[in-house]
């Protein structure tokens, strides 16, 4: 019933901490997971491990073509800023639509891809950015592509050692105009994605990540000129969803399928 | 002209809950509380073979473990209504049967809550596991498992078929009616479980007081009805009993229930402790919905589109139990029939028992569900003879003057009353609709193409006040040494605002200001008796209530002011809390009154109380447009405007009384577009958390237009009828009615959620 809860300033103390506990030591940011997984007996861990005052894994950077997302940056300040709106306008999109500004305010983008929900409306759009992981730990430092992050529902490359140190973005020219994030949830707000559509369209060719519809999320490159029956041929090996309690898989390939021919054609 | 009714007078509680000082149930601190848990049942249908307490027993902080083995066994019902309850007397505070997932199997108090869950976890029972009924449509089936054969229930309407209620109307020749009618329409619908759910969930507190009397501080609508029952079930007078209701964080019928207080009471009988019930909102969902109804219009009408005879078939699922089995039932007839005038009416319902969550009352109350039905019915026949669905309604509904034989035939579990309309304001509020969503703009869906598809439809309303010659209130009013006076009422503010206006009734006929009077309300010891706050009665039966006593106290004032400016009391009149003499142009103030009664002469306390029942339920109305647009390539309905004229008679309070339409059209779009249960093979809820049963948010609001259209009703207080349900009929069939208009397609299922209407449209190519 009683946990540790240790309060992290700088990097080095996190790594050492981490390294420490491994498995039983849960990082803990804005805890809009944690703290509810927490109270549904769904996790317990021993160690909760608190990155809040730890400024060096906030912010966003530009570096020359990149953007570095610092892992505890909240989703607020992404939604809020024009560098993310300007050039990588699916990501922004996505956090847009998350939950409510309550829980914007206290999440993290690390959060988000730490959890590794296939519902986890940051990571479609990260797929068509060929954004990468960048994972600290006491041994150093090591870097994964988002293609290769995603192991599973909630599962992830990630050792019991490491930590998420900030995410890499690359393609700065996902605009309003070429690019979007479609999400489909229960409602206006507050909802869980029930399918969802990262895309952008090319001259040459249309790419797309679908989220909530596979147990792991795959980029996916379309060419031009596919006939209707080709294009649901080609949706179809990329979609396995499963039926909850917020929709049947039926109706989330049909979502997909209407929602990317909406886009393809 | 008015001074303080049909004025938006501050709440009287307004300061207090906004700062945080208004006391709920659980504000309160008790020194040795226990926490109670339940054991719920596993299983939808079994007989408990034995109950093994032995190891929760050893766990230090347990003080008491309740179950069938060790408990008496008094039937009764948990639905809090007058008495003789019309609900069955199906329930028992523990029976050797289980008849849903989640039944109550045994009660545990313990020192924390911690501990009581480590309790429940220890109990060990083994359970006979009997086949279930988990669909409304087979539980009268021939074959079908029995789930109340318990021999000393009663009031079970056919226990061999399921049946906890029926009943069956006849008005003129039904049969007849639709053979010969030159139009006719039948369609069905099944409408789904919700539930109210209130911020605030059950819960209850219960101690000794220093008497060994039992209080029972608790979240309830219905104080008197708590006292009876508890007294009934926990085998005591009522004498021995005091409820307490607090501030309540909203109710909407849920906590017209009494399903907590007699479990706390009875460990607090047996430990001597103060005990608390709070339920968890996975618990409270499966503890009292909205019966789920199958109903069935058929409509017979001439080619000008004048209906002639409306039949209307209902099946209702009241789950493991019948709370409000009968009287929900009633409602979908009662409430939504005398709307139209026919010749030859005919309302057949049944209410069925199921291995499903319990069913109760919940805001609209069978009307709900009716309309669900009769509305898309209205339109249909519209679509049939060529008319406007405006129109349609403006030639068929009641008028002034008009009666429907359906309000004597059918009542609140038996006959009702007959009643004329004596105020109606629909087609002013169909009139200003019409303009509100420029209803002359509607086209038809086959006019329509391209991804959003937008739909306006309407439709129209009515419900009741109160249930006449049933419900009782009654208040009491006495002055005090300064002309203040003291109003102390059996009604239930739920949050709904009742307590500001009785307040203003009182204020209104004692010819003084709301904020000179004072008001106590709820506690069976110290105010006078009232049925509670259900049935829309509250403005209208203990608002008459309030009147009354304040009209027997403003008699002694006079006759006391009579006294002292020595005159007739002919010649005394009341203005602005003080009495004057016409004649000697003298006056005298309510404090110079209220001492000169206490102190001086002839004293006595000025005071009185009055009491209320009503002959009739007047009707309100209601006129509601929408305007929505349907998502093709996801199924998803956007409402875009909603528009809702509302004629409840006076408003005593106009902005409370638009408040609570409001608030029914959030609780009604959410019922029809986003609310459903999802059960498993087992008939357990899997959805039970705010994560996965989504209600609307703000962000899912349409633009809201709702507009008063008073008319004057001569038999409420000041021309008062009621307006706390009727807001919650309209979303399901004006959206309904827009969705056909939108993309032609007719919804007969609910909710109207994404996946349903593309596996609609997908259908229909």
């Amino acid at each position: 019933m009683n946990k540790i809860f240790v309060n992290v300033e700088n990097l080095a103390d996190l790594l050492s901490i981490k390294g420490q506990y491994g498995k039983k030591g849960i990082i803990i940011s804005g805890g809009t997971d944690i703290v509810v997984r927490m109270k549904n007996n769904m996790i317990d861990p021993e160690v909760l491990i608190s990155i809040k005052k730890l400024a060096e894994l906030k912010g966003i950077v530009a570096r020359k073509t990149k953007v570095i997302i610092g892992a505890g940056t909240s989703l607020d300040e992404i939604e809020n800023s024009t560098l993310i709106k300007e050039n990588y306008y699916p990501l922004y999109q996505a956090v847009f639509n998350m939950a409510s500004p309550q829980l914007r305010n206290m999440g993290t983008i690390g959060g988000n891809i730490g959890n590794a929900s296939p519902a986890g409306d940051t990571i479609p759009p990260l797929f068509l950015m060929d954004a990468e992981i960048i994972l600290y730990s006491k041994k150093g430092k090591r870097s994964i592509s988002v293609t290769e992050f995603f192991k599973g529902p909630g599962k992830t490359v990630m050792r019991d050692d490491e930590i998420i140190h900030s995410i890499i973005l690359k393609n700065n020219y996902l605009t309003e105009k070429n690019s979007g994030y479609i999400k489909v949830g229960q409602r206006n707000a507050l909802a869980i994605s029930i399918a969802s559509v990262a895309y952008f369209k090319d001259k040459k060719y249309k790419r797309f990540a679908f989220g909530s519809v596979s147990p792991i999320i795959h980029l996916i490159e379309l060419k031009f000129g596919l006939s209707d029956e080709q294009l649901l041929k080609e949706i179809e090996s990329y979609i396995t969803p499963i039926d909850d309690v917020r929709a049947t898989k039926e109706y989330r390939k049909q979502v997909i399928i209407n929602l990317v021919k909406d886009i393809y054609f | 002209m008015f001074k303080e009714v049909n004025k938006s007078v501050k709440k009287v509680d307004g300061i207090s809950l906004a700062t945080g000082k208004a006391l709920f149930v659980d504000d309160q601190n008790f020194e040795g509380l226990l926490y109670g848990k339940f054991l719920r049942s596993p299983i939808p249908h079994g007989i408990i073979k034995s109950i093994d307490t032995s190891e929760a027993d050893k766990l230090p902080g347990v003080e008491t473990i309740i179950h069938y083995f060790n408990s008496s066994h008094i039937p009764h019902t948990t639905a809090g209504q007058g008495y003789p309850e019309p609900s069955p007397y199906d329930t028992y505070m523990f029976d050797k049967k289980v008849r849903f997932v989640g039944d109550n199997v045994a009660f545990i108090a313990a020192t924390s809550r911690e501990i009581a869950e480590e309790a429940i976890k220890k109990i060990k029972v083994e359970y006979e596991e009997l086949p279930a009924v988990l669909n409304l449509h087979d539980a009268m089936k021939d074959n079908a498992p029995k789930i109340h054969d318990e021999a000393d229930s009663f009031g079970i309407f056919d226990k061999d078929k399921n049946l906890a209620g029926g009943v069956e109307v006849n008005v003129g020749d039904v049969k007849k009616g639709l053979e010969e009618a030159e139009i006719r329409v039948d369609y069905s619908v099944d409408t789904h479980y919700s539930q109210h759910t209130p911020i605030e969930p059950h819960i209850c507190i219960t101690y000794l007081d220093e008497k060994g009397r039992l209080i029972i501080r608790t979240s309830t609508q219905v104080p008197f009805h708590v006292r009876r029952i508890c007294a009934m079930v926990l085998e005591t007078p009522e004498k021995n009993i005091r409820v307490i209701k607090p501030r309540i964080g909203g109710a909407f019928g849920t906590k017209q229930e009494v399903y907590l207080e007699y479990y706390a009471g009875k460990a607090t009988l047996l430990t001597g402790k103060p005990v608390k019930i709070e339920l968890t909102r996975e618990e409270e969902f499966i503890s009292r919905t909205r019966h789920p109804m199958y109903v069935n219009v058929k409509l017979g009408a001439d080619k000008t589109g004048k209906i002639h005879t409306i039949n209307m078939d209902v099946i209702s699922n009241t789950g493991a139990y019948g709370s409000h089995a009968l009287t929900v039932m009633f409602n979908s007839g009662s409430k939504c029939l005398p709307l139209y005038k026919a010749e030859n009416v005919r309302f057949n319902g049944k209410t069925v028992y199921t291995n499903l969550p319990v069913a109760g009352a919940y805001r609209g109350y069978g009307a709900t569900q009716g309309y669900a039905a009769l509305e898309q019915v209205l339109d249909i026949l519209a679509e049939k003879v060529g008319k406007d669905p405006v129109e349609i309604r403006k030639m068929n509904h009641i008028q002034k003057g008009e009666t429907s034989p359906i309000f004597k035939a059918l009542g609140e579990g038996k006959e009702g009353a007959e009643t004329f309309i004596k105020s109606i304001k629909l087609d002013e509020a169909l009139d200003w609709g019409v303009e509100e969503i420029n209803w002359q703009d509607r086209i038809p869906y086959t006019e329509k193409t391209g991804r959003y598809r937008k739909g306006k439809g309407m439709g129209i309303f009515m419900q009741g006040s109160g249930i006449p010659l049933v419900d009782m209130a009654s208040a009491f009013i006495k002055i005090n040494d300064d002309g203040s006076f003291n109003l102390q009422v059996g009604a239930t503010d739920l949050g709904t605002g009742s307590d500001t206006v009785l307040s203003q009734i009182a204020a209104e006929t004692l010819e003084t200001t709301t904020d000179n009077i004072i008001i106590y309300s709820s506690d069976t010891d110290m105010t006078p008796f009232d049925v509670g706050a259900y049935a829309s009665s509250t403005t209208y039966i203990s608002g008459g209530a309030v009147n009354n006593a304040a009209e027997k106290v403003k008699k002694q004032i006079i006759k006391v002011a009579a006294e002292m400016l020595e005159t007739h009391e002919d010649d005394i009149e009341l203005r602005d809390t003080k009495a004057f003499s016409k004649k000697n142009n003298t006056s005298k103030t309510f404090g110079d009154i209220g001492k000169y009664a206490l102190y001086i002469n002839n004293q006595f306390q000025i005071g009185a109380i009055g009491s209320h029942i009503s002959q009739v339920s007047p009707p309100p109305f209601m006129a509601v447009f929408v305007e929505i647009e349907v998502d093709t390539w996801t199924g998803k309905i956007k409402v875009l405007k909603y528009v809702c004229g509302v004629d409840c008679g006076t408003a005593i309070n106009p902005k409370l009384a638009e408040g609570q339409v409001e608030g029914a059209i959030v609780n009604g779009l959410s019922y029809a577009l986003t609310e459903r249960y999802i059960f498993n093979e087992k008939g357990k809820m899997m959805n039970g958390s705010f994560q996965d049963y989504k209600i609307f948010n703000i962000e899912d609001l349409p633009e809201l237009k709702v507009k008063l259209f008073p008319s004057y009703e001569p038999t409420g207080p000041y021309g008062a009828k009621s307006v706390s349900e009727i807001g919650i009929n309209g979303p399901i069939p004006a959206i309904a009615n827009a969705l056909y208009n939108a993309v032609g397609v007719r919804a007969h299922k609910f909710p109207m959620y994404p996946e349903f209407i593309l596996n609609k449209l997908e259908k229909n190519g």
